[in-house]
């Protein structure tokens, strides 16, 4: 007298054999769906600023009085670095950039830290402490790495002669990387 | 022994197999129709991320609800304070798109910074924004000119 | 060098693991070998590994107040400038911490069910506690392993840190909210490791369900709690003016809450009638993966959200294990699945057990719209390559529907005798209550409320709220009637004796509170924006509102711009100052709103913009909201419900009896 019943029931159950394997199809499609996510990197889409015009600033600089301006660095490859104390890969990188610096200091390659996210003290120290000399500036509130895209620091621009955004690099960079970026800038016929 | 029970050792059990089904198939009946109702008003309340040029290949239908990514042209931002009239074009290179609010733009929403807008064309080719989302624009930037955006 | 925060921490967690991998060895021994001295040990490991962990989280309690900047999660997340307070919350402000405070409470819960939960029921209580152990285990190794290890140390000292995320320090309610639903995440590990050891004895009973009645309880009340905190931060905080916006956060922590009500609902089904085994066992297992796909779809950066937390490396980690308990939990389940079969079937269409089976069918319908909802971008890429939003409307549209039709089913159930009703019952159960109903519609009508949906969801909170009282009334004239008892003391000895039943009608009182609450608050709300100049007036409502003053202060960790209003209305005057704070750290200025709560309804002014240079205007948006605390309200409601039903009733375990004698008594009338 029950069976019927039984067999009505086992729809909610999930004991029969088409239930079972609709149950497990629909969760391997969501794993994949999920594990699908991963090729997802938020941060792609932040390479949209290559090819484009750096947006300009005209920044305060770190140390000493006076300002910084990206349209006075015409007809130079800058590099545009933005960091910050509190960065931990930022000091990681920072030998790679000092070298780069020795080596390009006298020609026409300009290299320009801005300090990102962070208090005018802390970035003078960090930079007193680890060295360099190459113009700092002090982000006005985060404006100028808003221009930019910036995710976090540290990212590096290469910005060739005509003020064109030709590269960028997210996360800590080496001495090779910096270099390679640098001498195809100045390769590069403007 | 908890068979019997369960069909009914009392008199309210005799009201027989088909009644019982009907729960089933209530049961049944009322996933199913949630069921439509989430497809059918997933595929109303879908919106799409373009650009202004995608938005105009696709000839966007005057009214049909989307949101434009881009850049906020320079020169291009006013909001006037006593009527609370905000207006943009935002543009992503290679097409321009008149966007037209109300109300106070967002904290950072500011010239050549990226920006996304929600809202719908309106028949005169002036986009309507219902909401103007530019405060996560340090996780969002404007996509290439003509470019797809794939990615967000 | 000295020892610091770090070792004490790092230390504390890598022992903590030895101790954990031995629990799995003395709880497995002694489940196979029903040993005693295996059981001993596994007590002891938990409680070792519980006391180690204790010490992490100390440790890096104890770097965040020193602003111990070596550690790179207190660089990254704190100031010198972070005050005490926020200091101490920053342990769950981002990702490392968060895992810590989960792998507290994880062993925390280990500990108790080694300690209390192995007295009855040793062989399955012990198969749980293995169980228990290796989940332990998995979330050490995590936080053992760079993925997220929250004692890396930072390459560098830096002088001062970041700080936490500006909108974490921008309000106690922070403190609240995360460790609560964490608390309800992570306690319901054990309803999900008992069902796993029953699965693995080959145990078909329910002793398992009736073992972790009480956790389930707990876990469902905490999260609930969590989630209404949530709302309530989102409220006060976020300054959008709402509480709910079905962000992919939101969503995650709804769902194992939607799967844990419906599971609170059937379990009775199967204690009663021993139906809907598999179910219940499904509902257990879908509740504790929610919980951690939760974890993951927050964590691992896949699903865009408001809450932006950072890029992990853990995601993988967290899909891995969320694939382990699935393939690891529907093996069993089809291994076992003879022993699970049930033996009779469901009743008529009106008996109580029909209405829950109707009730659970709508939870999971709900639960699975809104993962949908939440998944719909992830799965129209993955196939089609476009870029898409879910936005609210499609939630609003499915759940409004099945949220009105849980309402309606909440006063029914209860009012229906299982096996099946005669239209005798129905008369009596449902006279009153229906009048209640048109009563409620009419007040809503009257009070300015239009549209299908508010106005249903007025008549049926009446509908259920005059349920509770119409059992509670019979409730107590049984006892009146039976022992003699002045109502007053009838009243409490039926909460108190029958507390599982009244403590749900006092949770079914909260939610109509809710529901009563989201419908005033979504269709009741009046917002107007205006630019005014100091001195400038504009009216909401009955409420009128004066901007005095716009004025700039420097508080030592931010600066903040405060609009000083003036605000007038029926329940009297008072001042708001909404704000803007800037924080040296980040880009974005953090709004503040300003809130004067009242029982009628909220006044909620946001600074929308202002004139930077001359502090010559601002743009003030004021939102009146009626009857929004009661959604607060509901949720101590709740609570207040959920610990009567949780608590154990006086001495004799005889649960059931006074309720199954009042039951007898009211039908007798």
């Amino acid at each position: 007298m029950t069976t019927p019943n039984v067999a009505a029931s086992r729809r909610f159950t999930l004991t029969g054999r088409t239930a079972n394997l609709l149950v497990i199809a629909v969760l391997v499609g969501l794993i994949v769906v999920l594990a699908l996510g991963f090729r997802r990197d938020p941060r792609d889409i932040r390479t949209a600023v290559v090819g484009k015009e750096a947006p300009a600033f005209r920044l305060e600089r770190l140390e000493g009085t006076g300002t910084v301006a990206l349209e006075e660095l015409r007809g130079k490859v800058v590099v545009v670095n933005f960091f910050a104390s509190w960065c931990v890969p930022c000091r990681e990188e920072h030998p790679a950039l000092v070298r780069a610096w020795e080596r390009y200091r006298t020609s026409d390659v300009v290299l320009v830290g801005i300090l990102f996210q962070d208090s005018v003290e802390s970035g003078r120290d960090f930079v007193r402490r680890l060295g360099g000399t190459w113009p700092t500036v002090v982000d006005d509130r985060g404006r100028t790495a808003l221009g930019f895209g910036v995710f976090g620091p540290p990212e590096t621009f290469f910005i060739g002669r005509d003020g064109v955004i030709e590269g960028r690099h997210i996360g800590p960079i080496d001495e090779d990387t910096l270099v390679r970026g640098i001498e195809t800038l100045r390769r590069k016929p403007s | 022994m908890r068979r019997s029970r369960a069909t009914g050792s009392d008199g309210r059990g005799a009201q027989g197999i088909g009644e019982r089904r009907l729960v089933a198939l209530a049961a049944l009946a009322l996933a199913i129709a949630i069921g439509f109702l989430a497809v059918q008003s997933l595929a109303g309340s879908a919106v799409y991320y373009l650009t202004p040029t995608e938005a105009k290949e696709r000839g966007l239908a005057a009214g049909q609800t989307a949101r434009l990514g881009g850049q906020v042209e320079a020169g291009t931002l006013r909001y006037e304070p006593t009527t609370r009239d905000l207006r943009f074009v935002i543009g992503d290179g290679v097409s321009r798109v008149l966007v037209i609010g109300t109300g106070a733009p967002p904290g950072l929403l500011r010239e050549g910074a990226g920006a996304v807008v929600e809202g719908a064309f309106a028949a005169d080719g002036v986009f309507r924004a219902t909401q103007v989302i530019a405060k996560h624009d340090e996780v969002y930037e404007a996509p290439p000119p003509g470019a797809t955006p794939s990615r967000r | 060098m000295s020892i610091g925060w770090a070792d004490i921490g790092a230390g504390a967690l890598r022992a903590a693991l030895l101790f954990a991998l031995g629990g799995i060895v003395a709880a497995a021994f002694a489940a196979r070998y029903r040993d005693v001295r295996g059981l001993r040990s596994a007590r002891w490991c938990a409680l070792v590994a519980f006391a180690l962990v204790v010490l992490a989280d100390a440790a890096m309690i104890g770097a965040l107040v020193t602003h111990d900047f070596r550690l790179a999660y207190v660089a990254g997340n704190n100031a010198r400038e972070t005050p005490l307070f926020y200091s101490v919350i920053s342990l769950w402000a981002a990702l490392e911490g968060s895992i810590l405070l989960w792998t507290l409470v994880l062993a925390g819960a280990t500990t108790f069910v080694a300690w209390r939960g192995t007295r009855a029921l040793p062989r399955l209580a012990t198969t749980a506690l293995g169980i228990l152990f290796a989940m332990l285990a998995f979330f050490l190794l995590l936080v053992t392993t760079p993925a997220a290890d929250p004692f890396v140390a930072s390459p560098f000292v830096p002088e001062n840190g970041r700080g936490p995320n500006p909108l974490l320090q921008n309000n106690p309610l922070m403190a609240l909210h995360p460790p609560l639903l964490y608390l309800g995440y992570v306690l319901f590990s054990v309803p999900f490791a008992y069902a796993i050891a029953s699965l693995i004895l080959g145990e078909g009973g329910d002793r398992w369900l009736v073992a972790t009645r009480r956790y389930a309880l707990v876990s469902w009340a905490l999260l609930g709690s969590g989630i209404v905190a949530g709302a309530w931060w989102s409220y006060a905080v976020l300054g959008w003016g709402g509480y709910w916006a079905w962000d992919p956060v939101e969503n995650a922590a709804i769902m194992p809450w939607l799967t844990a009500t419906a599971y609170l609902h059937s379990v009775m089904v199967e204690e009663k009638r021993r139906l809907l085994r598999t179910w219940n066992l499904a509902l257990v297992i879908a509740t504790f993966a929610l919980t951690i796909l939760g974890t993951f779809l927050t964590r691992s950066g896949i699903v865009n959200s408001v809450h932006a937390f950072s890029l992990s490396a853990i995601g993988p980690l967290l899909l891995g294990y969320l694939v382990a308990i699935l393939v690891v939990s529907c093996g069993l389940m089809l291994w076992r699945s003879r022993e699970l079969a049930d033996h009779g079937s469901l009743g008529a269409p009106l008996s109580r057990e029909a209405i829950f089976l109707f009730q659970n069918v709508l939870f999971v319908a709900a639960t699975v719209t809104v993962l949908l909802g939440t998944l719909y971008p992830l799965i129209a890429e993955a196939l089609g390559g476009v870029q898409l939003s879910i936005g609210a409307p499609y939630f609003d549209r499915v759940q409004v529907p099945i949220g009105l039709a849980l309402l309606f089913l909440m006063g029914v159930g209860p009012q229906l005798p299982w096996h099946g009703a005669s239209r005798a019952t129905l008369e009596r159960q449902f006279a009153a209550p229906a009048l209640a109903a048109a009563a409620g519609a009419a007040l809503a009508l009257g009070s300015g409320m239009r549209g299908a949906a508010p106005v249903l969801t007025y008549a049926l909170a009446a509908f259920v709220a005059a349920t509770v009282v119409q059992e509670v009334v019979r409730g107590v004239r049984a006892r009146r009637v039976l022992h003699g008892e002045p109502a007053a003391h009838a009243l409490a000895a039926l909460f108190r004796r029958s507390g599982r039943r009244y403590g749900g009608y006092v949770v079914h009182l909260g939610i109509a509170l809710i529901a009563v609450a989201i419908a005033a608050s979504q269709a009741g709300a009046v917002e107007v924006e205006r630019t005014l100049s100091p001195g400038g007036a504009m009216r909401v409502g009955q409420h009128e509102i004066r901007l005095d003053a716009l004025s700039e202060v420097q508080e030592p960790q931010r600066r903040r711009v405060i609009a000083d209003l003036w605000v007038a209305g029926p329940g009297g005057e008072t001042r708001l100052s909404p704000s803007f704070a800037f924080y040296p750290n980040a880009t974005q200025p953090v709004g503040s709103p300003g809130i004067s709560a009242g029982p009628a309804d909220d006044v909620y002014a946001i600074l929308a913009a202002y004139d930077a240079r001359g502090k010559a205007w601002a743009t003030i948006r004021v939102r009146v909201i009626p009857l929004v605390s009661w959604l607060w309200v509901g949720g101590l409601v709740i609570g207040v419900g959920a610990v009567i039903a949780a608590l154990p009733p006086p001495r004799r375990r005889e649960v059931h009896l006074p309720a199954i004698a009042a039951e007898a008594a009211a039908g007798a009338e």
